[in-house]
């Protein structure tokens, strides 16, 4: 782990919230601000549509969870082998083996549109 | 036609300005899929029945990963002389498309199955490296229809059966010069996955292919939806085509993805929004780390059979025969063991080859027809016969490649049609009488040839070839001719 050593007494003009012993500094600076393109851009890739006033909340409020992971990159990880999964097992494995597979109708059930056995869709482009 | 001639891009020659990179997708043959027990043989099933909630994406199901399409990836892997890393790790590459139910793909990203290999290809200009710079597994999406073509169709239906069926994909530098060069690259990896028995080329939409493109003085396009081995050829000299015309009216070739309409042989702009950041890549957090030991490795590569330039190299050495004949014997690892199983019984291993390479390979072009499909009419014991039939005498050569002929169309035994279409070579005592009823027959142009015109007497062979349906050698007839009109004259 790296960070820096001492703990510094708690100071009102911060968020109160100390990572590996620094005050975490909530600046509301610039380079993290979510910009109001972006926020519709992520909209538009988890297609939900927002309001303008749920783009002006996100907008502060993603950026204060950018600025939250941002204290992260201060960690020395140098040293650290990535974790790839936070479980320590690996090479699990199945045969290739074929088993039995839904009936058409039971695979169909929860579809809101179908036509002569296929999911109906919209078109994309 | 004519037209298409002209264009300097269907030649194929070494475009110095072009640079060509191919993402190739190849369905592996396992039973099951990638991440599930459904059948991966889904090509002639109904629609979505070939599903379950893993491959539907339906909540809650977990997917656990085939070993065999691991073991086909690292296979391939080896063939394509790559690097297989020590851990691999399967990524969720995320975007909303009717084809993946779950609103992602698992594919790989960083920590791939293997990377920087290359392959050999033989090329106008002789002997070409291509390198590969990455190779991953991944689940082939489902099926999406449209009715009509994509820019015009109102909705779409989409069968799940092909979504999980594992694919290796494959990844070159942009090394490739020309469209020609291209086909004849993925030729070869048809032909090195195939010789793995892990990849079926003849099977429908079994490969597909992204090309990246660009010429100097422009930004890369990238075209998707190619999804056949001539489509391939064809998208990107259109391509190309276009670029240029733009780049001489003085348009700027920006970087843009490109849709591939095989139908109308043209790409169309996609406009899509989606960049390399957004997919949002992350591992894929139900499944665990891949880790591949060296004696796992070393096990698979221990089972890799001849592959193709390593058999060129011995057809080459063991049957002493051309190179052009080696290559078009190896393309087809069916039609390589072919040829040696024929070369084995008969023992004359260049007529062998010229009879495999060029006649029996063009007549399979000629019908479409795999090498597979014939030997349920040609088993190698038959095609012997009748080379035996031609070399003994008892057929000429063109009577041969007319029983070949039957045979492929019909099946059959080779006696059986030599005696049923009367194929056998005409004895001595029937020449001449033939000869004779042709002399008789053309008398100008009998008198032709004896006032000096030479090629009066090809019209004469010609006629007895007709007379005879083949049954007689044309450099006999001529000598017959000849000796015939000199003695009666």
């Amino acid at each position: 782990m790296g960070g820096s050593g001492a703990r510094e007494p708690p100071d009102s003009s911060r968020s109160g919230v100390f990572i590996w012993g620094k005050p975490l500094v909530l600046t509301g600076g610039s380079s993290l601000m979510m910009r109001r393109e972006e926020i519709e851009h992520l909209s538009w890739l988890a297609r939900i549509e927002l309001t303008e006033a749920e783009k002006e909340k996100f907008e502060s409020q993603l950026s204060s969870i950018l600025e939250f992971f941002s204290i992260l990159d201060e960690a020395d990880v140098d040293d650290v082998e990535p974790t790839h999964h936070v479980i320590g097992i690996t090479n699990v494995f199945r045969g290739d083996e074929v088993e039995r597979s839904l009936p058409q109708e039971e695979a169909l059930r929860n579809a809101p549109k179908r036509e002569n056995g296929y999911f109906k869709g919209p078109r994309i482009l | 036609m004519s037209q298409e001639k002209t264009n300097t891009e269907r030649e194929g020659e070494h475009m110095g300005d072009v640079k060509i990179g191919l993402e190739c997708h190849a369905q592996l043959l396992t039973r099951s899929k990638l991440f599930c027990g459904c059948s991966a043989a889904y090509h002639y099933a109904e629609p979505n029945t070939h599903v379950c909630p893993t491959c539907l994406g339906l909540p809650g199901a977990l997917p656990v990963v085939n070993k065999k399409a691991v073991e086909y990836g690292i296979k391939v892997a080896l063939a394509l002389n790559c690097e297989v890393q020590r851990r691999t790790l399967f990524y969720r590459k995320n975007y909303f498309y009717p084809d993946l139910p779950r609103g992602f793909q698992i594919s790989q990203y960083d920590f791939p199955l293997a990377v920087n290999g290359y392959v050999r290809i033989e090329s106008d200009g002789g002997e070409r490296i291509i390198r590969i710079k990455r190779v991953h597994l991944e689940e082939d999406p489902g099926r999406l229809i449209y009715k009509g073509t994509i820019d015009v169709a109102k909705y779409c239906l989409v069968d799940y059966n092909r979504s999980g069926v594992p694919l290796v994909e494959i990844v070159t530098e942009p090394d490739l010069r020309s469209p020609k060069e291209a086909r004849i690259f993925i030729n070869k990896i048809r032909s090195i996955l195939e010789y793995l028995g892990v990849f079926d080329g003849g099977l429908e939409g079994s490969l597909r292919v992204d090309a990246n493109v660009s010429i100097a003085g422009g930004e890369r396009i990238e075209i998707k939806n190619i999804s056949s081995y001539k489509g391939l050829e064809r998208a990107l000299s259109f391509e190309i085509t276009r670029q240029r015309g733009l780049l001489r009216r003085g348009i700027e070739i920006k970087q843009e993805t490109r849709h591939y309409d095989e139908i109308r042989g043209v790409t169309i702009s996609l406009r899509t929004k989606e960049h390399e950041e957004d997919y949002r890549y992350f591992p894929e957090p139900d499944l665990v780390l891949i880790e591949i030991s060296e004696s796992w490795v070393e096990a698979l590569k221990k089972g890799l059979p001849e592959l193709p330039d390593e058999k060129v190299r011995r057809f080459m050495q063991q049957y002493v025969i051309t190179r052009e004949h080696a290559v078009a014997l190896t393309t087809d690892v069916h039609i390589a063991d072919f040829y040696e199983r024929v070369a084995a019984e008969l023992g004359d291993a260049r007529l062998c080859a010229t009879w495999v390479a060029d006649v029996l390979k063009g007549e399979l072009n000629y019908r479409s027809m795999s090498m597979r499909e014939a030997l349920q009419r040609v088993p190698p014991e038959n095609f012997v016969k009748i080379l035996r039939f031609m070399k003994e005498g008892k057929i000429t050569e063109r009577s041969a490649v007319e029983v070949l002929r039957e045979m492929l169309d019909a099946g059959g035994e080779p006696e059986v049609i030599i005696a049923k279409k009367e194929l056998m070579r005409m004895k001595d005592e029937e020449i001449d009488g033939i000869i004779r009823e042709v002399i008789a027959e053309n008398t100008p142009a009998v008198e032709d040839y004896k006032s000096g015109k030479k090629e009066a007497l090809n019209f004469l062979v010609g006629q007895v070839m007709k007379k005879t349906r083949g049954r007689m050698d044309p450099k006999r007839a001529y000598e017959a001719l000849k000796a015939i009109i000199a003695a009666g004259a």
